[in-house]
C-alpha cells in the first residue's frame, strides 16, 4: 500500500565541521557534556532546534546547511557534488550515525546502508565466516543468513574461495562479498555510497540490476557517485550539493548539465579560455628554439564573437624561431572533460631562424556541444623531440551556448559531446495488403 | 536499553566468536596465553617470597593459592575495565559507517573476559590439590563476587569510554594506573591493619569484592560481604548512567573520529 508521506523529510538541516583536529576534539567533549546538561535523553530524535548552535566556534564551518529535501516512495534520488560538498555527511546525517546541529530529520522506514560494504570483516576468518560476521552487523538473524547462504555466495561468484580466508582475496573479491551479503538486507531506503564502483563490469551491471528490481518493487535509494553516467541512467531525481548547500533538485539530466557547468567554470578559473599566451603555462620549456606568442580559437566568419556549435573554427598560433629548422611538427588535441581525445590535427613545416610565424588550421565545422574543452598543442623538431608545449590544463576551447529561441528542452540538458545538425524524417512502409508502399517522406 | 542489548545477543555472540577465532587462528600456543598472565605474576610472586626479596606477612591459605587466586581475580578485574573502551575502539570502524549498536561491541568484549576467566579458573583446579586445600562450601557463592567484582569493573570501564573514545590519553593512563593499582589491593599480600595503607585499602573499592571472591573461593565465610554489596549495587547504578551517557555520547564521538 502506498502511503503520500515522504519516507525521508529533511527541513533545514546543518552540520558543522571543524578543521583543526585537536580543537574538534575538544569541541566533542564541550558538545557531548551540552548534551548531558540539556538532558536529550530522546537521542533517536534527529533533531535540534538551539539556537545558540547556530553560531560557528572557531576553525569551524558549515559542512552541510540549510538542507531542506523530501524523499518519496520508490524514488531513487542520485546526490552529486565535488569533492567535499557534503555528500557523506548528509549520507550520515540520513543514516542516523551523526546528528544535525540544526535541522529536522524524520524517517520513517528501516534505512539500509550499502556504504562501507564487508563491515565487520575479519581477515583471518574465512568468506563463509565472514558472512555471519558482517550478516550480524547489517542486523540480520543467523537463521535469515543460513537461509539466503548459498544465493549470497552464488551472487558474489566466490563459490571457489568461500573456505579461504578473506585475508586472500583481492579488494573487488571482497567488496563482492560485501555486496552480496549487505543487498540481501531488507530495507524502505538504501543509501549507497560509491560502493557501486567496485568489482568488475560484469559485476558492477549485476549490482545495477539489483538496484533497479529494488527500486521497481517499490524501495527507494540514495545514490551518491562520481561516475555520473550511473546517476543519471539509475535515478529519477538528482540533488546538486556545492560546499554543503543543496543548489539543485530536480531532473538527473539538468543537475548533471548543471555540476558541469560549475565544474567547467571553476576549469575557467584557472585556465585562458580561446586564447593563450605566454606567462600562464608552467609547460613551456625553457631554452628551445620555439617560443609561442600566442594560441587562439576565433569563429573565421565572425571573429570577434563567442564560438558556437557547428562554428567554422580557425586555431591561429604564432611563434618566434630562433634557429633555422628544416622540419617542425605542430600538433593540436581537443579533448574532452573526461580525457578522450575529440579531434587531432598536425602540420609539418620549414622555419627559418629569426623569424616569427603564424599558422592558422581551418576546421570547416565542428560540431561540440555547449562546454569547455581543452586543448594540447605540440611543437616538436624532426626528431620528435619536444620543443614548446601548452598543457591541457591552461587552455581551453569554450563552446558558447546559442541564444536563438526554439531549442527544445531536450536538445538543452542533453549530455552528448557532439551537436551534429541532424533531420529526422518518417516513411510510411505501408500497410499489410501491399497497398500504398512508400507514401513517401512526410515531415514530423 | 537492556532490551537493546538483548535484542543484539546474536551480534554479541558472532562478534565474540570472531574475536575469538581470529585471537587463535593465527597461533600455535592458542589459548594458553590466555594462562600466561596470571602464571608469570604468581611465579614471580612465588619467587620474591620464598627467596625474602619481598617480605609478605602470614596467608590464611598456602600463599601458592593466595597469590594464583588473587591475580587470576585481579587479571579480570583489570581486564573488565580496559576492555569497554578497547572493545568500543576496535569496533569503531563498523559503527562510523554503519547504524550499529556500540553496546554490543562492549558486551562482546565482557563476553571474551568472562571466558577468559573460565579458562583460567580451570588453572586454579590443580593448585587447590598442589596447596593440599578442600575449596569449602562457600566456593558456590564465588560466582556471585566475581559478578560483583565485575559490576565495579564495567563502572569504571563504561565511564572512561565517552572521554577515552575522543583521546588517548584515557586508554594509556587507565593501564598505567591498573598496573599501579594493583599494589593498593591486597592481591599478592593479605590486607594490612595499620598505617596508611590501610587507610588507602579501606577506601579502595575494589578490595570488599577481591577479598570476598577469594575468601569464598578458598577459606569460608568473608567478613567484606556487606561492603561488596553495597558497592555492586552503586555499580550498578553508575552502569547504568554511563551507558545512557555513551548513548547521549556517541553521534558526538563519530563526527569527531572522522569521516
Amino acid at each position: 500500500m502506498k502511503d503520500a508521506r515522504p519516507l525521508i523529510r529533511c527541513e533545514n538541516v546543518g552540520k558543522k565541521f571543524c578543521r583543526n583536529f585537536k580543537k574538534s576534539l575538544w569541541y566533542g567533549v564541550q558538545d557531548i557534556v551540552g548534551d548531558y546538561m540539556l538532558r536529550q535523553t530522546n537521542v533517536t530524535k534527529l533533531s535540534n532546534q538551539d539556537v545558540t548552535q547556530q553560531r560557528l566556534r572557531r576553525d569551524e564551518f558549515w559542512a552541510n546547511q540549510g538542507i531542506s529535501f523530501d524523499l518519496q516512495q520508490g524514488e531513487c534520488l542520485g546526490l552529486i557534488g565535488r569533492n567535499g560538498a557534503g555528500k557523506t555527511t548528509l549520507l550520515k546525517l540520513l543514516s542516523g550515525l551523526i546528528k544535525p546541529d540544526i535541522g529536522t530529520i524524520t524517517i520513517r522506514g528501516r534505512v539500509g546502508a550499502l556504504i562501507a560494504l564487508g563491515a565487520g570483516f575479519n581477515p583471518l576468518l574465512s568468506g563463509r565466516e565472514n558472512i555471519y560476521i558482517n550478516g550480524a552487523i547489517l542486523g540480520l538473524k543467523r537463521r535469515e543468513v543460513a537461509q539466503k547462504f548459498d544465493e549470497i555466495v552464488a551472487f558474489s561468484e566466490l563459490e571457489k574461495f568461500i573456505d579461504a580466508p578473506v585475508r586472500t582475496y583481492s579488494s573487488g573479491m571482497s567488496a563482492r562479498l560485501g555486496f552480496a551479503t549487505a543487498s540481501y538486507f531488507d530495507c524502505d531506503i538504501l543509501l549507497i555510497d560509491e560502493v557501486l564502483a567496485v568489482g568488475d563490469f560484469a559485476f558492477r551491471q549485476k549490482c545495477f540490476r539489483r538496484l533497479a528490481t529494488y527500486v521497481a518493487e517499490g524501495g527507494s535509494a540514495i545514490l551518491v557517485s562520481h561516475a555520473l553516467e550511473q546517476v543519471m541512467a539509475r535515478t529519477n531525481r538528482a540533488i546538486l550539493l556545492d560546499t554543503g548547500k543543496v543548489v539543485f533538485d530536480g531532473p538527473p539530466r539538468e543537475a548533471l548539465h548543471q555540476y558541469e557547468n560549475r565544474v567547467v567554470d571553476d576549469l575557467f578559473a584557472k585556465a585562458l579560455e580561446n586564447h593563450w599566451r605566454p606567462g600562464r603555462s608552467i609547460s613551456e620549456l625553457e631554452d628551445t628554439p620555439v617560443q609561442v606568442h600566442s594560441a587562439r580559437f576565433y569563429d573565421c566568419d565572425n571573429p570577434d564573437s563567442a564560438i558556437y556549435p557547428g562554428a567554422k573554427l580557425s586555431l591561429e598560433v604564432v611563434f618566434h624561431c630562433s634557429e633555422d629548422m628544416e622540419k617542425l611538427l605542430l600538433g593540436v588535441a581537443v579533448f574532452s572533460q573526461h580525457e578522450v581525445s575529440l579531434l587531432e590535427s598536425a602540420v609539418e613545416c620549414v622555419a627559418v631562424g629569426g623569424e616569427t610565424y603564424r599558422l592558422v588550421c581551418d576546421f570547416n565545422s565542428v560540431p561540440l556541444r555547449p562546454s569547455a574543452y581543452p586543448v594540447q598543442i605540440r611543437i616538436h623538431d624532426h626528431f620528435n623531440c619536444c620543443l614548446f608545449k601548452i598543457d591541457r590544463k591552461d587552455f581551453l576551447l569554450r563552446v558558447a551556448q546559442p541564444r536563438h529561441e526554439g531549442l527544445d528542452s531536450f536538445e538543452l540538458q542533453s549530455t552528448s559531446i557532439l551537436d551534429v545538425d541532424f533531420q529526422w524524417k518518417r516513411d510510411v512502409m505501408g500497410t499489410a495488403d501491399g497497398a500504398d508502399c512508400f507514401s513517401g517522406a512526410q515531415d514530423l | 536499553m537492556f532490551a537493546d542489548v538483548w535484542k543484539s545477543r546474536e551480534l554479541i555472540w558472532t562478534l565474540f566468536m570472531r574475536d575469538l577465532k581470529a585471537m587463535y587462528r593465527q597461533s600455535y600456543l592458542g589459548y594458553i596465553w590466555i594462562f600466561a598472565a596470571p602464571l608469570v605474576t604468581t611465579g614471580v610472586w612465588l619467587f620474591m617470597n620464598s627467596q625474602k626479596i619481598v617480605q609478605v606477612a602470614e596467608t590464611p591459605v598456602p600463599y601458592l593459592l593466595y597469590v594464583m587466586v588473587g591475580t587470576v581475580l585481579w587479571t579480570t578485574f583489570s581486564s573488565a575495565v580496559s576492555q569497554p573502551l578497547v572493545s568500543f575502539n576496535s569496533g569503531r570502524p563498523t559503527f562510523m559507517k554503519l547504524k550499529v549498536a556500540p553496546e554490543a561491541f562492549v558486551a562482546a568484549g565482557l563476553v571474551k573476559v568472562l571466558f577468559d576467566l573460565g579458562v583460567r579458573l580451570l588453572l586454579v583446579v590443580p593448585v587447590f590439590w598442589v596447596a593440599g586445600v578442600m575449596p569449602p562450601s562457600t566456593a558456590l557463592l564465588f560466582p556471585f563476587a566475581v559478578f560483583c567484582l565485575l559490576l565495579l569493573a564495567l563502572a569504571f570501564g563504561m565511564l572512561l569510554v565517552p572521554l577515552g573514545a575522543l583521546y588517548q590519553d584515557v586508554g594509556r593512563g587507565t593501564t598505567m594506573l591498573l598496573g599501579f593499582a594493583m599494589y593498593l589491593t591486597p592481591v599478592v599480600y593479605p590486607p594490612v591493619e595499620t598505617g596508611w595503607v590501610a587507610i588507602l585499602l579501606r577506601l579502595n573499592p575494589v578490595m570488599p569484592c577481591l577479598m570476598t571472591a577469594r575468601d569464598w573461593l578458598t577459606l569460608g565465610p568473608s567478613d567484606y560481604v556487606i561492603p561488596m554489596v553495597v558497592i555492586a549495587l552503586c555499580s550498578l547504578v553508575v552502569i547504568f548512567i554511563a551507558t545512557i551517557m555513551l548513548r547521549i555520547a556517541v553521534p558526538h564521538l563519530i563526527v569527531r573520529m572522522g569521516m
